[in-house]
């Protein structure tokens, strides 16, 4: 009976292991994390390359919060994006090439977060809609400079009416309520679950009660860590 | 194919996000933070203002109340808000206690207090 038991285990095991992508544990995949410990993180103004003007302004508002529930000290934003913009760094290039080292003398930042928006979009097809949030993150010693932890990844929402059936009428009626819906959905709430999805994967912070138990936590897909092509 | 693969991944972080939170407390009161400030940013009117003033007042009111810490970067920003509209004092204290929650904000805080000082002559 017990070895049965261990067996069926076992089997479920494999099969739950075998099938998806391959994780690697947090410690793997991100080890100068865990090397530098940062406690405080300056949030940089995210970089919007996608087609939408707004989606910098909007997705400032969502990340300081997840950030600061994993456990860091999250410079203050507003704070952060102001005194930037008067010292001239506020497009995408003085951003990228800001010098991480400086951040440090400049706000006391362990690390810094840069964010790169590169699709907050809309599309449609015949009778549905999508609207498409891809963000990549990055995280850079303020010591040496080099990328700590990075992150990209997608999520896409179907944003279709529902199908109300009866010919012709029917299908013009459900593509102009796809239409509205797409229009009016808020791409906030989007950005805000791939944050929560994108952040699982960092080690948690001095605040956060598992602060240093976080290492073998299997919960990086294995892509995410391959050197960029 | 891609697309499933991605599903599980969501899935199985979603599973593994779930632990450690089911603490009794929350870590933090951000009330309606994200949601006001996003509608200042969208309409920067008094009205906004106020509502997203009103709301960093909350969020250190109920952190008070529940003796949770008060989020980072919360009072700073409050501060710099009253810096802003020439409440130098005020805005000092909340720079203050900024440091004494965080002391990691020091340098940044002591930045915004020099600024806000200078502000009052």
């Amino acid at each position: 009976m017990k070895s049965l038991k261990q067996f069926v285990l076992m089997a479920t095991m494999f099969a739950l292991s075998a099938c998806g992508p391959k994780f690697v544990s947090k410690q793997e995949a991100y080890p100068l994390m865990y090397e530098e410990k940062p406690l405080s993180l300056v949030v940089l103004p995210p970089i919007n390359q996608s087609t939408a003007a707004e989606a910098r302004d909007y997705y400032s508002t969502t990340i300081a919060e997840p950030l600061a529930l994993r456990g860091y000290y999250v410079f203050p934003l507003e704070v952060v994006t102001a005194m930037l913009e008067h010292e001239g760094v506020y497009d995408s290039e003085s951003i990228l090439n800001f010098p991480p080292q400086k951040l440090k003398e400049y706000f006391g930042a362990d690390a810094a977060m840069f964010i790169v928006i590169s699709k907050w979009d809309t599309s449609y097809y015949v009778i549905g809609g999508k609207v498409k949030v891809s963000i990549a993150y990055m995280v850079k010693s303020t010591t040496s400079g080099e990328t700590i932890w990075k992150y990209n990844d997608t999520l896409e929402v179907d944003t279709s009416g529902e199908n109300r059936g009866g010919g012709l009428a029917g299908l013009v009626l459900a593509a102009v309520e796809t239409a509205v819906k797409t229009a009016m959905t808020d791409y906030v709430p989007i950005a805000q679950r791939l944050n929560n999805q994108v952040l699982q994967s960092i080690p948690l912070g001095k605040y956060h009660t598992l602060h240093g138990q976080d290492m073998a936590y299997m919960v990086v897909p294995e892509n995410q860590i391959k050197p960029e092509e | 194919m891609k697309k499933f693969a991605l599903l599980v991944a969501a899935s199985s972080l979603l599973t593994f996000g779930c632990a450690p939170q089911s603490q009794q407390k929350p870590m933090y009161y951000w009330n309606d933070y994200s949601h006001s400030l996003y509608n200042l940013k969208k309409e920067p009117t008094e009205e906004t203002t106020q509502t997203h003033l009103a709301t960093l007042n909350k969020i250190i009111e109920d952190s008070n109340t529940n003796t949770t810490r008060v989020p980072p970067g919360i009072y700073a920003e409050l501060g710099y808000f009253l810096m802003n509209k020439g409440q130098s004092q005020e805005a000092v204290k909340y720079f203050n206690l900024e440091k004494e929650t965080y002391p990691e904000s020091g340098v940044l805080m002591a930045r915004l207090i020099d600024a806000a000082s200078s502000n009052k002559n």
